[in-house]
């Protein structure tokens, strides 16, 4: 623990991670150690105006390198900018049966679980730099809606409706998604997390639409390490818990199969979403949350 | 389905490892939570050809197994032919006189024998093989050696008893010690070739009992047959003058209309007659005294072998007769002998003496009662002293007839006073020509002929008969000479010889030695000629058995009836009889299938790879 609590939590094991404490106290510590190797806000936008400088460290850009100061006084310095103005970001959180499912308990925590944790990060981030944030959660039915605000609390909101999640039924995306375009009246940031075990075309549509009003649409797809390589018996009757559909395989004779069906099946959501100018991302349970929040960082400022 | 090298069967139990754990899997595979079963489905359409990568595992198991059960030398039932159990087998190849005939344009020998051959080219080096003919002898020997046989065999003038030879076979087989064993008839199956007169109520044979027995005969109807079925000359004894042939025509199936039967007696062509079937009497002219032959013949039909049939007749000159002075035969018995000698039936002679006993042992006599019952004792005694062993007994009246098959002349006579003949075994011998009332009236004792009664109206009527003149020639001449010295005998029948003889002429520069009185009958039908010394003193008329003449088909359940226990098969059909022969387990090795099939696995196998690799490549 102690190692734990001396490091950056951003950058530790997820599962280990988690173990310090709940959503709150997690979300904050990963936040604070990801902040800390940033010294920036991750979320800027392309309207920003600038703020102060501060010494370079390791890890930062070098396009925010401020060569005058370097050549004056050869020393290192970083520019940071400040947001003109307020982002409405929503985060979309799939609680569905199937996100409630971990390959190894002992080593990994469940999708949602990895989910809750990283949305709280987020939402921490994005309200700090007064951005308003909002969370809408789904399985076959909108089951909770936190409204976009930037007020002081908001995060508590947030926060408290995570806990109060728990894995619903199946994924019935199409109509959670309508209600989502039609809960999202202004524009803004909305990033769905997910492992996207849905209908793609069906998903693809309700991003598009809202890609279509103006939104900034980024995906999360939470894999289980489980899901991406294929472990279990060396044949096994596979169940899936929403559906309660079976399937005898032999894991020995499809891995590597497997294998490339997901990189394939990953592919074409990336190749989807980027021609439809969504934002897409794959994180794996075993990711370290600050490398997470990177990647939704990117996006941000790749498609802001 | 058995292997002729079962210990290889235990590398099944490594290659079928491998399935077993598959097939145990597959029943039993644990149930595990995934949600991406979307992506596994996926994967499993999309990597269906890898998917095949199982049945390849399984078409290299199968490929194993192959090469193991080749290695195990399996065999299999086939219709015919092939491998089989070590087997004994008794082929009884019916070459009987009969098998001689044209069944459908062919020879049924021919048929029988190829059906034989056939069986013994399939049979194996294991199998105990023997083969029984006409003959009744069974020859052993291998498959070549049988095969031989069989080509060189021919019909024979036997008979052959297809139940006696099944039951010869059976008992072969059985003794064999194998544990297979069968007996294959091959006959043209007539309804008389099964059981024999002698066997008659004699009890069952359970030779065959549990032993197979198949039997096969041609397909086609028997032909229409006739054949001569016996030749007897009438008198046995001929005199100058003529005699008679009474021969029997039968056989079957029956032919419509008649044929012609023609006789021929010492090169001459004798006398001829139509015959349809039954007794035809043929008067042939007799030739000059001594041993004659001859031949009685029919139209040819399909079974050529008994249209003709050999006769043997013994001719002799008149008796040289002489009445006793010392014992009056009767006025009616020399006066009989005075028309005899005028018709030179007889002469005046001492060749036999009529009346009473002969003076010394040896010389041919003929005696009647005396007139005065009281001599009978002194006739008695001097019978005694000539070396007879019968004599006159107590005087019996009262009338009956005679009965005397062999002497037709004394049909109708009747007896009213006679003396009992008393001889050896209370008169039930052979040497009885004539009874009365059971009693023997006319008796052969060596060379003296005793009659019970005086030829005369007071104790016979015979005097008063046709017959009578006759009777009194038969008895001088042929009854006082004894037998007619012509032996008949079937092909291979032993026949007792007389007891002077010394061998059996067969050709004229070999002879047959005579052992212990008995010969064996020549296997070809014809006469040949017993002698003493350089004399002949009888002849040997071999021929066939008359029932080969009859072609007509028997019954299995005849057959059955007479093989108590056996597992009969009757076929007619060749398919059928190579389905069933070494018991229907005509078998073939699977061996070169096995590897074949291995093979074709493998490459089906590698070639399914290869294409897999290439694709992926």
């Amino acid at each position: 623990m102690a190692s734990l609590a001396a490091g950056r939590l951003d950058l530790l094991d997820p599962a280990e991670v988690a173990r310090l404490g709940g959503i709150e106290i997690v979300a904050q510590g990963v936040v604070e150690g990801f902040l800390s190797g940033l010294h920036r806000s991750p979320f800027r936008g392309f309207s920003v105006e600038f703020a102060e400088h501060r010494p370079y460290q390791p890890g930062d850009e070098p396009r925010y390198l401020d060569w005058k100061i370097l050549g004056r006084r050869d020393r290192l310095f970083v520019k940071q900018y400040e947001e003109e103005t307020n982002l409405r970001a929503t985060i979309v959180l799939d609680v569905s049966r199937s996100m409630a499912w971990r390959s190894d308990a002992e080593r990994l925590l469940t999708k949602l679980d990895y989910a809750t944790r990283l949305v709280a990060a987020l939402a921490l981030i994005l309200l700090r730099q007064r951005d308003a944030t909002g969370l809408i959660a789904f399985d076959d039915a909108v089951r909770s809606i936190v409204p976009p605000r930037a007020r002081h609390g908001q995060w508590h909101l947030v926060v408290r409706a995570l806990q109060e999640l728990h894995a619903g039924a199946g994924t019935a995306a199409e109509p959670a998604l309508r209600r989502v375009t039609d809960v999202l009246k202004r524009r803004g940031m909305v990033l769905l997390v997910s492992d996207l075990l849905v209908e793609r075309e069906v998903v693809l549509h309700a991003l598009r639409y809202l890609r279509h009003r103006g939104h900034q649409v980024t995906v999360l797809h939470v894999m289980d390490p489980g899901e991406v390589e294929l472990g279990g018996p060396a044949e096994a009757r596979y169940v899936d818990p929403e559906s309660g559909e079976t399937l005898v395989a032999s894991a020995a004779a499809l891995r590597r199969e497997y294998t490339a069906t997901v990189e394939r099946v990953v592919a074409a959501w990336r190749r989807a979403c980027r021609g439809s100018g969504i934002g897409y991302h794959r994180v794996t349970t075993d990711t370290p949350f600050g490398h997470a929040l990177r990647r939704a960082a990117e996006s941000r400022s790749r498609l802001g | 389905m058995f292997f002729l090298s079962p210990l290889a069967l235990l590398g099944l139990a490594v290659a079928l490892v491998p399935p077993l754990l598959h097939l145990f899997q597959r029943r039993h595979p644990p149930a595990f939570e995934f949600p991406a079963l979307r992506y596994l489905r996926q994967t499993e359409r999309e990597a269906e050809r890898t998917l095949k990568l199982r049945h390849l595992l399984l078409l290299r198991v199968a490929a194993v197994v192959a090469i193991v059960l080749a290695a195990a030398r399996p065999v299999v039932p086939r219709g015919s032919g092939g491998l089989h159990e070590p087997t004994a087998v008794a082929i009884v190849l019916d070459n009987s006189l009969s098998s001689g005939a044209v069944s459908g344009g062919r020879r049924v020998l021919d048929d029988l024998a190829r059906r034989a051959r056939e069986t013994l080219r399939a049979a194996q080096a294991g199998d105990a093989l023997w083969v029984i003919g006409a003959d009744g002898v069974a020859r052993r020997g291998s498959r070549e050696q049988l095969l031989d046989l069989v080509t060189r065999m021919q019909p024979e003038a036997r008979r052959l008893d297809i139940a006696a030879a099944a039951l010869e076979g059976a008992r072969l087989v059985t003794a064999s010690g194998y544990a297979r064993g069968e007996v294959h008839v091959l006959t043209d199956f007539q309804a008389t070739a099964i059981g024999s007169d002698s066997a008659a109520g004699a009890p069952r044979d359970s030779s065959a009992a549990g032993v197979a027995v198949l039997v096969y005969h041609p397909a086609a109807d028997p032909p229409p047959n006739r054949g001569i079925l016996a030749v007897r000359p009438e008198p046995a004894l001929w005199l100058a003058g003529s005699g008679r042939l009474v021969v029997t025509v039968g056989g079957g199936p029956r032919p419509s209309g008649s044929a012609a039967v023609t006789a021929s007696l010492g090169g001459r062509q004798g006398a001829r007659a139509l015959a349809d079937s039954g007794e035809v009497q043929l008067e042939v002219p007799v030739p000059a005294p001594g041993w004659r032959t001859g031949d009685v013949s029919l139209e040819a039909d399909e079974l050529r072998a008994d249209d003709h049939r050999a006769f043997a007749v013994r001719v002799v000159p008149p008796a040289a007769v002489a009445i006793d002075p010392t014992a009056d035969p009767g006025t009616f018995v020399r006066e009989a002998l005075a028309t005899l000698a005028e018709a030179h039936q007889v002469t005046v002679g001492g060749g036999v003496l009529v009346g009473g006993p002969p003076a010394r042992a040896g010389r041919i006599a003929i005696v009647f009662p005396p007139d005065d019952p009281s001599q009978v004792g002194a006739i008695d005694r001097r019978l005694l002293a000539g070396g007879a062993t019968w004599r006159f007994g107590e005087r019996v009246s009262g009338e009956d007839s005679l009965i005397a098959p062999l002497l037709p002349e004394l049909a109708g006579a009747r007896v009213l006073v006679r003396f009992r003949l008393v001889g050896p075994g209370g008169g039930d011998s052979a040497a009885v020509l004539a009874r009365v009332n059971g009693e023997p009236w006319l008796v052969r004792d060596g060379a003296v002929i005793l009659v019970g009664s005086r030829l005369v109206p007071d104790q016979t009527n015979l005097p008063l008969l046709g017959g009578f003149v006759p009777f009194v020639s038969a008895l001088v001449n042929r009854v006082a000479r004894g037998e007619s010295g012509v032996v008949t005998a079937r092909p291979g029948e032993q026949v007792t010889l007389p007891a002077r003889a010394t061998g059996l002429l067969l050709a004229a520069d070999s002879s047959e030695p005579v052992v212990g009185g008995a010969v064996a009958a020549p296997a070809a039908p014809g006469v040949y000629a017993i002698v003493a010394g350089a004399d002949t003193v009888a002849l040997l008329v071999v021929a066939p058995d008359g029932r080969e003449s009859d072609l007509r088909r028997a019954t299995p359940a005849r057959l059955a009836a007479v093989l108590p226990g056996a597992l009969l098969t009757v076929t007619d059909d060749p398919r059928a009889y190579a389905a069933r022969r070494f018991r229907g387990s005509g078998r073939t090795e699977l061996t070169g299938w096995l590897l074949a099939a291995a093979l074709a696995l493998l490459l089906v196998e590698s070639a399914v790879a290869t294409g897999r690799l290439s694709r992926r490549s």
